[in-house]
């Protein structure tokens, strides 16, 4: 990325950003990876999706690391955000728990109750 | 249905924070745009009539603050962020690091800008690697795009921004400490005046807000003051992020309007008491603040209210008590922690503290009488008086505001040598309920100090000569055979 | 101008001021344990850490500490208030409650701040007795430190950082165990410590203090077989009598030698006659690097904690000072070698005893390359100003009706130029006195170099010998020292004569003295006093003393000679900074 010179040249590229990302069609699961997570076991329920996600052989779809989202005694969470689609929160998904959530939820559409966890926040920006 | 109203914890979670394009999609660095557009006193005017209050503890207005150090003669000036998150069952802070870290570099760039400073500096604690590498990439990626460095932006305005470790020290979150401490000396607080607004880092003018203040400002600066005013109360607008922990079943981190009442906080969001116990009393305010009671629980917190109730706000952090609690005990362990803090330079503090704290170790082992009630009161009210920085100051909160709504608790340790709660050692005996014992042997196997006796399948003894009340009988009962008493 | 209100009572303050010095011009009084001010030296410690002088104002919820709360209009301040003074008892009786009980055996009693405050503040009982600090006793050669006794008021730290630069003393560890510790908790001794004793000198209480030998020196008064000499300090007799409540700057020259008879010295002799010495050698080697394209410039080397403090911190200037010995130890090295023979004494039946203003010069005594023989020490034990007189009380002399008597001879007579060493810029004009008239040839009319005069603590002074400007810079404090030396070092200065000591206002103010208590009056008149000494003696002249042309012409031939390098003369080491 070349500096921004302008701050024009920042609101264009604001602006670029944004509509890339509403043209997105890419699922993506956001691993919460703050101290938290990481001391709940977040990291290998990371690389687990990545293995699950590699083995099913998936298109669109995306793991990223975000920090923490303020469920700390659901650690760790993991949050399916699909494209047109509520976000989902799942909590306690433990490395053993990755084979669920990608099988049922990703690939048969069937949302994983019993590890849903109820959100209380919105957000109001 | 009480809700979350997020601002400070806007993408924390959401964005992955090691990729600036990610901060930049959500509205990033355009309040910077719009501060660099304006003058630095328009700026100033949209925080001041904002109402921010300072977010670390002490609910300063942050405009006047930011005004003080713009109008403060100096040839250089710096920012400080104050990231040395202490107290204990706070996060609040190191979260915004560890999943937004761009919110608050974008803040402090912004109060740079408007005080006149060409220089940042985050104040961190070195048990946050996380945050500190966050932090670091952080700065990298927005240097790369110009949007810290020198001419941001293409404009005239330069700003940088560096990390410092804090070594650990929880009195280096006091101001004037924490800037001792980057100065390279002893991290001790100094009397105030004068403020590091006039006099701070290397005798400069400083502008020195917390990690939470600056995650507040973009919102503020893009969306305005009146918008930013519709949510808390009169006094203290905005939202406040709590480290809700303890025995809740929910422990995690929430941020909601100012004036949401405690109740809320921790019966709607926090889901209420681990194991359906009953409540019996919020601590806030971290060891400066107090324990607040069930009478106070429908309180709409803001600054003000807390402290009306013997607490603080404080950083945020909010740990919720069970039933099981003894108050004394409480008051013990917050003291424990400042006198183990204490940086030991005023008198008070130092030795004052440590005298108080052997006061309540006198009344939890049983051996104090209703005098020692009488001094425990009059020498906290000195410290509070009389010592030199906050951490003195507040130190005895704990132990008046516990003194205060569970006095009752207080007399049963010196009249009855009672702990009702059951946690004080020295006045508590485990003994075998003979009827329910089966005589499994489990309790004597675990016992360290070989004090239960007894035959198998036969009700078991403990000798209380040989008993250290290690509660490992309790524990490992299977059959409620084991009593408190 | 601020108006401000004391007690109720309207008072205008200065724009400057502090809440207590405004109640301190205004005739009121409020308390003070750590607020140390030295106006004079630019030292001000006031840490606000004792919380003594708490004083209520109106409005604010919290007190203040006067030390440190500047006035402002309007400002309401209640010195009287019960809450303020309540807490200025408890901070006392929390301080007492860490703090050994011993007081009636602490050296510090009578002189002890914290003692007198708890006295004023009407402390009976302590209601907070609880767990204390153990900390061991740090004895060094000439200061020993208590840290039981601290209370963290930071004048020591203060001194040593940032008046001498020293950097030994300072505040570790934190809360309950917080304490002043030399560099990584070494003993003093092992440290780049100067021994120079400011920190003694300001110490509030018992924490410091100095290594006493009076026992030592009461054992050799009765013993039979020893002859016990004593040599007194140009400053002591301007200063010991404030211990007996005399005013600052009283002579008692004759009231010193009498008591010193008294306690049964066999000799008193005098450290000015040394001094009279020190300067024909110092002169000598002077005259020798201006003529002969010498080292440049010539530093003087009679202070001891001076010496050290380059030892350590400027180890690649050790080439610098002058060679020759302090005054005390040429003394000494004359005592046990031309007077034991001269008295037919064995040197080592002879006792040398100093009364000194200095802690440093109990260090210099122990050097052992100072010492002129490996089989005894030429001064065996050194007291300060502050154990001669608690000499004299526990003698039961009444020093007030002593009777006025003289120096023994031949070690006893002395001019006006050795009177004015334990004053700053004294050893400078004492110097360029003798070498003016050997460089010129012509008699000094005028003796005083006004130049040379004063108490600022770093000033360069000129002065015209045959056309030459001979450039001589006076400094004390070694912070000041440092300035210069670090001017040296970089060639911004060109200076030809350095005069150095550590002490404010020079030997008067020395580490040994009676305690000042944060009053720099008192080292003024002190200084006055030694310039009265130096203008109603008729010899002003070092090299004009009949008594030092005699030693020459009877034992060491002409100054400079093998047998005076032997004797008075020595070396300095390299060490490191610790």
């Amino acid at each position: 990325m070349s500096k921004l010179n302008s701050i024009d040249e920042l609101r264009n590229l604001v602006a670029t950003l944004k509509k890339n990302d509403s043209e997105n069609k890419t699922t993506y699961l956001k691993v919460a990876l703050g101290t938290c997570g990481i001391s709940s076991g977040a990291e290998e329920t990371f690389n687990e999706l990545l293995k699950v996600i590699n083995e099913t052989k998936l298109e669109n779809v995306e793991v990223i690391k975000t920090g923490c989202l303020g469920y700390c005694y659901a650690e760790p969470t993991v949050e399916v955000n699909e494209p047109g689609k509520e976000p989902i929160l799942y909590g306690f998904v433990t490395k053993s728990k990755v084979h669920d959530i990608v099988y049922n939820h990703l690939m048969e559409g069937k949302i994983v109750k019993e590890l849903i966890v109820h959100e209380t926040h919105k957000i109001v920006l | 249905m009480c809700e979350q109203i997020r601002i400070v914890l806007r993408n924390a979670g959401n964005i992955n924070p090691e990729n600036i394009e990610d901060y930049l999609k959500n509205d990033g660095y355009l309040a910077l745009a719009k501060a660099l557009e304006s003058t630095r006193e328009e700026v100033i005017d949209i925080i001041s009539s904002s109402n921010l209050r300072g977010r670390g503890g002490g609910g300063f207005p942050t405009g006047l603050k930011w005004k003080f150090t713009m109008q403060a003669k100096g040839d250089e000036k710096y920012v400080i962020c104050n990231a040395d998150e202490g107290d204990p069952g706070a996060f609040m802070d190191r979260s915004i690091l560890e999943g937004d870290p761009h919110s608050v570099l974008e803040g402090m760039t912004i109060g740079g800008y408007a005080v006149g400073a060409k220089k940042g500096i985050i104040y961190i604690r070195a048990e946050y690697p996380l945050a500190v590498e966050r932090l670091k990439n952080a700065i990298c990626q927005a240097k790369e795009f110009g949007l810290l460095g020198e001419n941001i932006l293409g404009t005239s305005f330069s700003f940088d921004i560096e990390i410092r470790l804090g070594a650990g020290a929880f009195v280096c979150g006091e101001e004037t400490a924490l800037i001792h401490s980057i100065e390279g000396s002893r991290g001790e607080p100094r009397n105030k005046p004068p403020f590091p607004s006039t006099s701070g880092l290397w005798g400069k003018p400083t502008l020195i807000n917390n990690v939470e203040t600056f995650a507040n400002i973009a919102p503020i600066i893009l969306n305005g003051p009146d918008w930013f005013r519709q949510y808390g109360t009169k006094n203290s607008p905005g939202t406040k992020v709590f480290a809700l922990a303890g025995d809740v079943k929910n422990v995690g981190l929430v941020e909601v309007p100012m004036g949401t009442t405690l109740r809320e906080i921790i019966f709607d969001i926090g889901g209420g008491i681990k194991g359906d116990k009953k409540f019996k009393a919020v601590q806030t305010g971290g060891p400066s603040g107090g324990c607040i009671p069930i009478e106070y629980l429908d309180t709409p917190i803001d600054y003000d209210s807390l402290q009306n109730l013997g607490s603080m706000m404080g950083s945020g952090g909010m740990i919720v008590m069970d039933e099981d609690t003894c108050m004394v005990d409480v008051a013990k362990f917050y003291l424990q922690f400042t006198v183990d803090e204490s940086c030991g330079k005023c008198t008070t503090c130092r030795i004052g503290n440590v005298r108080l704290l052997e006061i309540l170790e006198k009344i939890t082992s049983g051996n104090a009488h209703l005098e020692d009630l009488e001094r425990m009161i009059s020498l906290s009210n000195v410290i509070k008086n009389s010592s030199l920085c906050g951490l003195g100051q507040t130190a005895p909160n704990p132990v008046l505001s516990t003194f205060k709504y569970f006095e009752d608790e207080y007399k049963a340790h010196i009249l009855d040598r009672v702990c009702p709660a059951g946690i004080c050692k020295n006045l508590i005996r485990y003994e075998v309920i003979p009827q329910n014992c089966q005589g499994c042997t489990a309790c004597a196997r675990v016992c360290p100090t070989q004090a239960i006796s007894g035959e198998l399948r036969k009700p078991h003894f403990i000798d209380q000569t040989k008993c250290i009340k290690c509660g490992s009988c309790y524990s490992t009962c299977r059959f409620n055979a084991i009593k408190i008493v | 101008m601020p108006k401000i209100y004391i007690n109720g009572d309207e008072f205008e303050a200065s724009e400057n001021d502090t809440v207590l010095t405004a109640v301190q011009k205004f005739g009121g009084y409020i308390p003070t344990l750590c607020y140390l001010n030295l106006k004079d030296i630019n030292i001000e410690n006031k840490p606000s850490s004792c919380r003594v002088c708490m004083v209520e104002i109106e409005g604010r919820k919290s007190l203040a500490p006067a030390c440190t709360t500047p006035v402002s209009e309007g400002l309401r301040i209640n010195t009287l208030s019960r809450q303020a003074v309540e807490a200025r008892r408890t901070a006392i009786q929390l301080l007492l409650s860490d703090h050994p009980q011993d007081c009636l055996q602490c050296p510090k009693n009578g002189e002890c701040d914290l003692q007198r405050i708890a006295s004023e503040l009407n402390i009976v009982k302590n209601p907070f007795m609880g767990k204390t600090t153990n900390y061991k006793q740090d004895i060094s050669t000439a200061i020993i430190r208590d840290p039981n006794k601290c209370i963290m008021c930071r004048r020591c730290e203060t001194m040593c950082n940032d008046f001498q630069t020293v950097g030994v003393l300072s505040a570790v560890e934190r809360g309950f165990n917080a304490v002043i510790k030399p560099t990584f908790d070494l003993p003093l001794e092992e440290t780049a410590c100067t021994f120079c004793g400011q920190c003694v000198a300001v110490c509030p209480t018992g924490a410091l203090e100095e290594d006493s030998y009076i026992d030592y020196v009461w054992k050799d008064l009765v013993n039979e077989k020893k002859h016990v000499v004593v040599q007194t300090a140009p400053a002591v007799r301007v200063a010991l009598a404030e211990e007996f409540g005399f005013e600052p700057g009283t002579i008692s020259t004759g009231k010193l030698v009498g008591a010193l008879k008294l306690l049964g010295f066999d000799k008193v002799f005098d450290t000015n006659f040394g001094a009279d010495l020190t300067i024909i050698e110092e002169a000598t080697e002077f005259k020798e690097r201006l003529e002969n394209d010498g080292f440049l410039p010539m530093l003087t080397s009679c202070c001891p904690g001076w010496i050290k403090f380059l030892e350590h911190q400027f180890p690649d200037l050790i080439e610098m000072p002058s060679s020759a010995k302090s005054p005390q130890q040429m003394f000494g090295a004359i005592v046990k070698s031309y007077y034991a023979q001269k008295a037919n004494l064995e040197p080592k039946n002879i006792t040398v005893v100093s009364i000194m203003p200095c802690l440093a010069k109990k260090y210099e005594a122990s050097r052992k390359e100072i010492n002129s023989s490996p089989d005894y020490k030429d001064v065996d034990y050194v007291l300060t100003t502050r154990e001669l007189a608690k000499m004299i009380k526990e003698a039961g002399i009444n020093f007030t009706t002593v009777p006025e008597r003289s120096y023994d001879n031949p070690l006893g007579e002395s001019t006006g130029a050795a009177a004015i060493f334990g004053r700053t810029g004294g050893v400078a004009e004492a110097a360029l006195r003798t070498t003016y008239e050997w460089l010129t040839g012509r008699e000094l009319r005028t003796v005083e170099f006004q130049a040379l005069h004063g108490y600022e603590s770093l000033r360069v002074a000129e002065v015209d010998i045959n056309g030459q400007i001979i450039k001589i810079g006076v400094a004390y404090g070694l912070g000041n020292a440092r300035k210069l030396l670090e001017a040296i070092r970089d060639k911004k200065i060109d200076l030809h004569l350095i005069e150095i000591m550590a002490c404010p206002g020079g030997c008067v103010g020395g580490g040994g003295q009676p305690y000042h208590h944060g009053n720099f009056e008192v080292i003024k008149k002190r200084i006055d006093a030694l310039n009265v000494i130096d203008r109603t003696k008729i010899i002003r002249k070092s090299h004009e003393n009949p008594y030092i042309l005699r030693l020459y012409n009877e034992y060491l031939e002409k100054p400079g000679s093998e047998k005076a390098q032997q004797l008075l003369h020595t070396h300095y080491l390299e060490r490191e900074w610790l």
